[in-house]
């Protein structure tokens, strides 16, 4: 056949080469083998001829004999070196396959060249016999009807085992197994469906810095974590790099595994494969597969299998670890629940009563649970011990240590009178614990005796008190005094002053102070003392003073949210009241003393 | 060759062959069809009975000019005869081969 120098042509020359092939009993794969091979090698012929020589034919020479089929042809290249074991080239090479496939698709294939011209001599033998040949070529189909059929039914059964697979795994999650049992059993499941002989399933961390095996078959369980980022100039492992690339990485005999790469760990490998999974466009892990058995590795359906199966896993896991983080969060708000319990069951339901005088008491919490919490104790003689704290730290440990305080405080009415004494008792008591969990506790007394109208105060490195008087000064009260569970064994001392007709002493957390405007100025001592000019001015009582004091926080914060919780105490006296002449505060008998 | 834009995805269908002797133009003609919106091209090969390595090589070009777009080729129904030749130059390593 004289094929002229054109691709069209070539095209039709193999076409009637392959209706000459079947009129001579060749099965159809055979046909198509030779028809494909002979496009390449004339292609070949037709894009590198000779310059000027393209006007003259090539020619394509076919021999059928009873064993096999000689296809040759002649060209006016200026020839190549036939390899010696022609290999493919990079899979983003757009040419460079005609060689290996012709060697793939013949049992032979000689390349001679000459000055003249080359010669391209490629033999196959026939898988069917030209005697007898309508038997023959019946049997032929028929084993060839066999194999399609056999492979049909292959990627049949592993659609059904993926499907049923798929059918069990939701099951296993509405069963609530923990998301890294299932991501093994699916694994283990995977390996025999897409025809693998281990496989891993990492998954990036939720700090995602790190790739974490969360599933894997045999020794791949202990595989090390992974950086996501590599250091400049190291080269990245196999895993990371196919996450980076966003496409699957073969590795094989070619292309193998670069030394220190984790997946060399792995029983030994012939051809394996690297697969990204992404979850709405972010890194979400890699699954990776390997065969030790056969050259060609895992069939396309089998790498179809795979990657529905990645697919399948990412989603699932991802939303179990989505329903994880659900159930943490629920957690932390329940823990947050039963501290806001523990610390409202620490302020007074009612506070004791004096004639003449009036208490009040108010406690807002932000959002997280804090430490603050007062109280007021009633004691045998009619006197009374006031008591404001804030316990540093959020949630339930804050809420407990200050549990313990309240009844710490409750135990010894007998120190009561001497705050500076009750204070040193305090700390000598704490200190050990809060100081083994590194905690403090900022606390200030005021022992009140209603007869003398006369106060005995101490502090432990809390915020000072503010006393008011109508038409006087306002005075801060600062001991001064380091916060309990801070030094071991230290003194601390205490002030007396008297609370007049009119009177109103203010103790509160710094969260008050604290408070912010919407522009993040803070409230601030000055405008509490102004505040509390007010009430004195206005003569305000404890409890209105208490609820004035509220709403101006509130009107000074608006809209924007309180983030400590502010608590406040007021003793106030009415105007009426005279002070006993000559009172003192000595009456009660110290103990130590 | 039919061409149809379905949402970020270019349909080719109605390749009758991929060979040496027509592999450029439809390289060109689907490459004009490509619009920035498409992270998908769908090759339908129901109907192409021959491929050669011509033909392999439009579509590795197809399917890099998709990769820089983060984007990618899906080969769909392919024949056995071309299946064979995509998985003799390991080609379903590099495309997603998917039966529908």
């Amino acid at each position: 056949m004289h094929v002229q120098c054109d691709l069209e042509s070539v095209r039709e020359a193999t076409r009637q080469l392959r209706i000459f092939l079947a009129g001579e009993g060749l099965s159809e794969l055979e046909q198509g083998s030779w028809e494909l091979a002979c496009m390449e090698a004339v292609t070949n012929g037709v894009e590198h001829v000779r310059p000027g020589e393209d006007g003259i034919p090539l020619r394509l020479c076919v021999v059928s004999t009873e064993d096999d089929i000689e296809v040759s042809i002649s060209d006016r290249t200026p020839g190549f070196d036939w390899p010696e074991d022609p290999q493919l080239p990079t899979e983003e090479s757009e040419s460079g396959r005609g060689v290996y496939l012709i060697t793939q698709l013949t049992d032979e294939a000689d390349y001679l060249r000459s000055p003249q011209g080359n010669r391209l001599v490629m033999r196959r033998r026939r898988e069917t016999r030209r005697k007898g040949a309508t038997i023959e070529m019946l049997e032929q189909q028929v084993r060839e009807l066999d194999a399609t059929l056999a492979t049909m039914t292959e990627e049949l059964a592993s659609c059904y085992e993926s499907l049923t697979a798929i059918f069990r795994f939701t099951e296993d999650i509405k069963r609530g197994q923990r998301g890294a049992d299932l991501a093994a059993k699916w694994l283990a499941e995977l390996v025999p469906v897409c025809g693998a002989d281990w496989c891993v399933l990492r998954l990036v961390a939720n700090d995602g810095k790190t790739l974490v095996t969360v599933g894997a078959t045999g020794s791949a369980a202990l595989l090390p974590p992974l950086e996501l980022e590599t250091q400049a100039g190291d080269i990245a492992p196999t895993e990371i790099r196919s996450l980076k690339l966003a496409s699957d990485i073969w590795f094989d005999a070619e292309a193998p595994l670069v030394s220190g790469d984790p997946l060399l760990g792995m029983q030994q490998t012939e051809v394996g494969l690297c697969h990204p999974i992404f979850y709405q466009g972010q890194p979400f892990g890699v699954l990776s597969a390997g065969r030790s058995k056969d050259r060609i590795g895992l069939s396309a359906g089998q790498i179809n299998v795979l990657h529905t199966f990645a697919d399948f896993l990412s989603i699932q896991l991802r939303n179990l670890r989505l329903q994880e983080e659900y159930m943490r969060g629920q957690l932390v708000s329940r823990e947050l629940q039963i501290a806001e319990r523990i610390q409202r069951s620490l302020l007074p339901d009612v506070l004791p009563k004096a004639p003449g005088y009036g208490l009040a008491g108010y406690s807002q919490n932000a959002n997280q649970v804090g430490g603050d919490f007062y109280d007021a104790i009633a004691l045998a003689d009619g006197s009374m011990l006031l008591v404001m704290a804030d316990v540093m730290g959020k949630g339930v440990p804050a809420a407990m240590f200050a549990a313990i305080l309240r009844s710490t405080l409750r135990a010894r009415p007998d120190l009561a009178a001497w705050p500076q004494e009750l204070m040193m008792w305090l700390n000598q008591s704490l200190y050990p614990d809060l100081d083994r969990v590194e905690m403090f506790v900022t606390i200030q007394l005021v022992y009140f005796d209603p007869q003398s109208g006369l106060c005995r105060i101490a502090s432990a490195g809390h915020c000072p008190a503010i006393l008011a008087t109508p038409g006087g000064p306002q005075i801060e009260i600062d001991v001064g005094g380091p916060p309990i569970g801070v030094v071991p064994g230290c003194d601390y001392r205490d002030e007396i002053f008297s609370l007049e007709p009119g009177a109103v002493l203010l103790l509160y957390t710094d969260g008050v102070t604290d408070v912010q405007d919407p522009f993040s100025n803070p409230y601030g001592p000055e405008r509490l003392k102004q505040f509390m000019a007010e009430a004195a001015f206005q003569r305000w009582n404890a409890e209105q003073t208490c609820n004035e004091l509220a709403a101006a926080l509130s009107r000074f914060r608006e809209s924007k949210p309180a983030f400590d919780d502010v608590t406040i105490l007021l003793l106030g006296r009415s105007p009426e009241t005279g002070i006993s002449p000559g009172a003192s505060l000595d009456a009660p008998q110290d103990p130590d003393r | 060759m039919k061409l149809e834009s379905i949402g970020k995805t270019l349909r080719i269908s109605g390749i009758p062959e991929l060979n040496a002797a027509n592999a450029g133009q439809f390289r060109d003609q689907a490459r004009a069809a490509i619009l920035p919106e498409h992270s998908r091209v769908d090759l339908d090969l129901s109907i192409t009975r021959f491929v050669d390595s011509s033909g392999l090589g439009a579509l590795i070009a197809l399917n890099k000019l998709m990769n820089t777009r983060q984007g990618h080729v899906r080969i769909l129904n392919p024949m056995p005869a071309v299946q064979q030749i995509l998985e003799l130059t390991r080609m379903h390593r590099v495309f997603e081969i998917a039966k529908n």
